[in-house]
């Protein structure tokens, strides 16, 4: 099914309300990975609100995302226990590797990198996540090798 | 009315039920400040300013959400009120880009600056065009307040300023959230909501898209709602201000809709919404179009009449009595007049009685002014007279065969070149009269502007052609009195029917033509409306060992509106010294522009320039990137400083002086000298290059207008700091705006401080260099560029040069360009891809 036909699908389930906003933006997310300009036309279409509006309710919240995310998604924590221990220098560090910065997504499609409040591992403090794998006891150069042979497999 | 009664401080109020306290208040005069309230919306309480003390109530309810109630004691003032007003207000400013409110010089500063300085970004009230309306600046003024709590917070979002007719600020947004409400209040589903949450909450679009993208009907009421300087309207914006306004309609289309017109000095600014509600809502045309086609630089100022195969100028009563000799022997149907329905019945009547009696013809016809002119002049037709550029172009041939073309128009045209007379004409708002709408209402039209000298009408130029002819029922004084005799004659106009799509709902269905002209010939901003291009794909960026002259090596705005530019030019680098200037053209087309060198490499055979965005020319500058070449630069010109020994050596710079004063501070230092490095700007966020200055001094030192780092004050401050704790200054190098060398140079005076001060090439921006630049030395004439940049600052005239800066004001605004800016290099477009 094309994806115009999936997001009908989604629409179909709720009615013409702008309560209904968050649970669709929330499925939207689910089935496409994030929240396109065609999608969130397609949404004010249906609650009969404008794009603005939808696109201020969701980026209210930090759970939608608006661009595709990469092959290899990396979440790299700023909870506090990370926090203190230097999670902003894994941060930068991470920046640096891949060229793109929180909240973006490689330009060829391979990477994206976003940052969360806790990924709930905080013994393995400063900590991040590569699609489902977590990697703890992070430095600098812990952090470049993870990411030199991600880089590297994919090659 | 069901009355209630209730008491504010102390005073007995009749109000209405349904009334707020603020409703209330207001009803008996008493003021309660507000920021997110305003008269045409629904109250959202957000700001809290208007909280009162209502007894028997706890907390302080916001009065503009509080419904009045019988028996209500309310006080709008107490101490503790006031108290809380004053912090809500420093909350807002630290919010906003104002360190001007708290400056010291801040009175001297609006005396000698009576008018904003056009900067590309508002990082103070000085750059900022809402200045003379600004509600910000009123609540501080009257909650006195005199000095930040909390340092301001720059957030550097970008401006925008890709889209036709207006210019967006967000570093100045209070958040009070009325241009969104209005928005959606208008025009139902909104162009603008509150985006993000926490800090990073805005104002904007659906993904940051242009307006021209999201919607946005161009009606302008955001701008003329918003309490600060966020929103402008980009051809209004430098002119102050308005000190007049005029209701009027617009004629462009036959909706004909209600307009409230704002002037300066005879001139329209712009048109708004005389009600800001669905039903009084305009378009792009009746809110910017208006005021853009009757202050059009391509407006017809003069008369013209052939001779041989010429047209030469001439004055208006020559105008006149030569359309009235060419047209006269036509009588007949040999005669048509054509004319455009975007008129006033006034003028249609007296068009359409000149025709019938006095050419005795009964060819006068209405064109259409929705479609392009299409107008086919039949074969007996002779001679004719129109009202604009009204022929088919298919027809444009048949023009030069006709034996007498007399045509009365704002704008050039084609058609033009085979009249016989040309006669420039008033027209909007320059003259009154009655419009008849599509819905067969009768709309009055309102003289408000004033038209260039020479200038009239076209019913007093017909009534002047008839006169001249010898008819004697043209001898009309008014259009008040035309309408009379139309009435009498029971003389109709025809209403025009309602465009569909309404322009109100769809801005690319805007009217496209006035009197036959293409409106985006005029208005050019229009030609940004419509599926526009985005910026083209981005160019590779060339290669590091690129050696094209004046290429651009790294562009950096190392702080917002100041550009720091480093040029490949071995041969200006090979010999440039400490105080020199280049004079450049940003492209073949620009204008040749005086820039300051602040810094140079020989062994890599570069300069670096510094310019500050304040205007048309710099703006160019500022708009290119790594990678592209300016057309040329030549120098290095001017006197070097004179580099020596000296003692103790003061280098002190505020804006785009900052960077000149590097390589100066550096010679002297390597001179032996002691030197002393003075960096003055209003607020923290506009400090750069302290790294490389204090590499090149033994003290450095800060002064903000804010007091935010450093020294609350100015450079003047700092040098009296410095002789008062027993300094001796030999020499003072002071580089900024001529206002603030201004203030140090009386200083300097008083405390016998020796001080060179450069004039300031970005002051002659847009004037070229030729006598903008004297200087008046001791009551000898100097000019900046041969015998400067550096004068004594003791020995100028200040307040003379001042005034003549400032003589070139106007000039300048006019000058700036009017389309959104498309931004083709590498470095911004990319930058416009953040959020
Ligand atoms: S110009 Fe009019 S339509 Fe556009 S954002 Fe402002 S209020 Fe909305
Ligand atoms: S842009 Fe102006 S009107 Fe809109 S929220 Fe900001 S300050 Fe208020
Ligand atoms: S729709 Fe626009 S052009 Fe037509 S009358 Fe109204 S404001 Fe003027
Ligand atoms: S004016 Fe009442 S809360 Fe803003
Ligand atoms: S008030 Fe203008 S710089 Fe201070």
């Amino acid at each position: 099914m094309n994806s115009n036909g999936k997001l009908a699908e989604i629409l179909a389930q709720y009615s013409f309300e702008r309560g209904n906003l968050v649970p669709i933006l929330q499925n939207v997310q689910e089935v496409f990975g994030y929240i396109s300009r065609d999608t969130v036309g397609e949404i004010a279409n249906h609650v009969n609100v404008s794009c603005s509006d939808i696109y201020g309710v969701a980026t209210f919240y930090t759970m939608f995302r608006f661009k595709p995310v990469g092959r290899k998604h990396i979440n790299v924590c700023r909870g506090t226990a990370c926090h203190v221990k230097d999670a902003d220098q894994i941060l930068d560090q991470v920046q640096r590797v891949l060229g793109i910065n929180e909240g973006e997504t490689s330009a060829d499609g391979e990477y994206s990198l976003e940052t969360v409040a806790c990924i709930g591992c905080c013994a393995l403090a400063p900590c991040m996540t590569i699609n489902k794998d977590v990697h703890g006891r992070l430095t600098s150069k812990k952090a470049l090798k993870i990411l030199g042979t991600a880089v590297k497999e994919e090659e | 009315m069901s009355e209630i009664t209730l008491k504010i401080d102390g005073i007995e109020i009749k109000a209405a039920k349904g009334d707020t306290v603020l409703d209330a208040a207001r009803r008996a005069g008493i003021r309660i400040p507000t920021l997110c309230a305003h008269p045409a919306l629904e109250p959202l309480g957000s700001c809290r300013l208007c909280i009162v003390n209502i007894e028997g109530m706890r907390g302080n309810p916001t009065s503009c959400t509080t419904p009045a109630t019988n028996g209500m004691v309310v006080h709008t003032r107490t101490e503790e009120i006031v108290e809380l007003r004053r912090e809500i207000i420093k909350l807002l400013l630290s919010n906003h880009t104002s360190p001007c409110l708290v400056c010291n010089d801040r009175t001297l500063c609006e005396k000698y600056r009576p008018r904003p300085l056009k900067a590309g970004k508002t990082t103070r009230c000085t750059f900022c065009a809402n200045r003379d309306n600004c509600e910000l600046r009123q609540l501080v003024a009257e909650y006195e307040i005199n000095d930040f709590d909390l340092p301001i917070i720059y957030k550097n979002i970008p401006l925008e300023r890709r889209d036709p007719f207006m210019d967006r600020d967000y570093n100045l947004c209070v958040l009070c959230g009325r241009c969104e409400r209005i928005c959606k209040k208008i025009h139902g589903k909104g162009t603008l909501s509150f985006i993000n949450r926490g800090e990073d909450a805005r104002i904007g679009t659906a993904f940051g898209l242009d307006h021209t993208e999201a919607d946005c009907k161009f009606c302008g009421a955001c701008i003329d709602i918003c309490p600060t300087g966020v929103l402008a309207d980009r051809f209004a914006k430098w002119h102050g201000a308005p000190d007049r306004f005029a209701e009027t309609s617009c004629v462009l289309c036959p909706l004909g809709c209600r307009v409230r017109l704002s002037l300066k000095e005879g001139k329209v600014l712009g048109g708004g919404m005389t009600d800001l509600s669905r039903a009084g809502r305009i378009c792009a045309l009746g809110r910017f179009g208006l005021a853009q086609l009757l202050s059009n630089p391509r407006r017809l100022t003069a008369h013209r009449v052939r001779i041989a195969d010429g047209l030469i100028k001439t004055d208006y009563e020559d105008a006149v009595s030569e359309a009235a000799s060419r047209l006269l022997p036509f009588k007949g149907d040999s005669f048509a007049l054509l004319t455009h329905p975007q008129a006033s019945r006034e003028e249609i009547y007296i068009l359409d009685k000149f025709t019938r009696q006095v050419m005795k013809s009964k060819n006068i016809i209405i064109t259409d002014a929705a479609t392009a002119s299409n107008y086919a002049i039949p074969a007996e037709v002779k001679a004719l007279y129109m009202t604009g550029d009204l022929v088919d172009t298919a027809d444009q041939a048949r023009l030069a065969t006709l034996d007498a073309l007399v045509i009365a128009d704002l704008f050039p045209s084609a058609a033009q070149e085979a009249a016989h007379v040309v006669i420039a004409a008033a027209a909007l708002a320059e003259t009154d009269g009655t419009f008849v709408t599509a819905s067969d209402e009768i709309r009055p039209l309102t003289k408000a502007a004033v038209p260039a000298a020479g200038l009239n009408p076209d019913w007093r130029i017909i009534c002047d052609i008839a006169k001249n002819m010898g008819a004697s029922d043209f001898d009309f004084e008014s259009t008040e009195q035309i309408k009379e005799e139309m009435t009498a004659t029971g003389f109709l106009v025809a209403p025009g029917k309602a465009p569909v799509p309404s322009p109100l709902d769809n801005v690319r269905a805007l009217p496209q033509r006035y009197r036959g002209h293409l409106i985006s010939d005029i208005v050019i901003a229009l030609r940004d409306i419509g599926g526009h291009a985005k910026p083209a794909a981005s160019p590779e960026p060339a290669p590091a060992s690129d050696n094209r002259p004046f290429r651009i090596i790294e562009k950096i705005e190392v702080v917002p509106n100041t550009h720091i530019t480093t040029i490949h030019a071995p041969a200006i680098a090979e010999k440039c010294l400490p105080g020199q200037f280049v004079i450049a053209m940003v492209s073949e087309k620009s204008e040749r522009i005086p820039y300051t060198i602040c810094d140079f490499d020989r062994e890599k055979g570069s300069i670096t320039l510094v310019t500050l965005e304040l205007g048309r020319s710099s703006r160019e500058l500022a708009l290119l990137g790594t990678g592209d070449c300016l057309a040329h630069v030549a120098g290095p010109l001017g006197e070097p400083v004179e580099v020596k020994n000296y003692g103790t050596v003061v280098c002190a710079g505020g804006c785009y002086g900052v960077g000149a004063i590097f390589p100066i501070a550096r010679a002297m230092k390597e001179a032996g000298n002691r030197v002393i490095c003075i960096e003055e700007a209003s607020s923290h966020y506009l400090l750069h290059w302290q790294d490389k200055l204090s590499a090149v001094c033994d003290e450095f030192l800060i002064v903000t207008k804010d007091g935010s780092v450093g020294m609350k004050g100015g450079i003047q401050d700092v040098i009296a700091m410095l002789v008062k704790r027993g300094e001796k200054i030999d020499q003072s190098y002071i580089i900024g705006c001529t206002f603030m060398m201004m203030l140090v140079s009386r200083v300097a005076k008083e405390l016998a401080v020796p001080v060179q001060t450069a004039m300031n090439p970005i002051m002659l921006d847009g004037t070229g260099m030729c006598g903008a630049c004297r200087v008046n030395l001791d009551g000898e004439m100097k000019f900046a560029c041969v015998d400067g940049p550096f004068f004594d600052g003791l020995k100028i005239d200040w307040e003379e040069l001042i005034k003549r800066n400032s003589a070139y004001g106007m000039q300048e605004v006019e000058s700036l360009p009017q389309s959104g800016v498309r931004v083709l290099t590498l470095a911004q477009a990319c930058r416009c891809e953040n959020k």
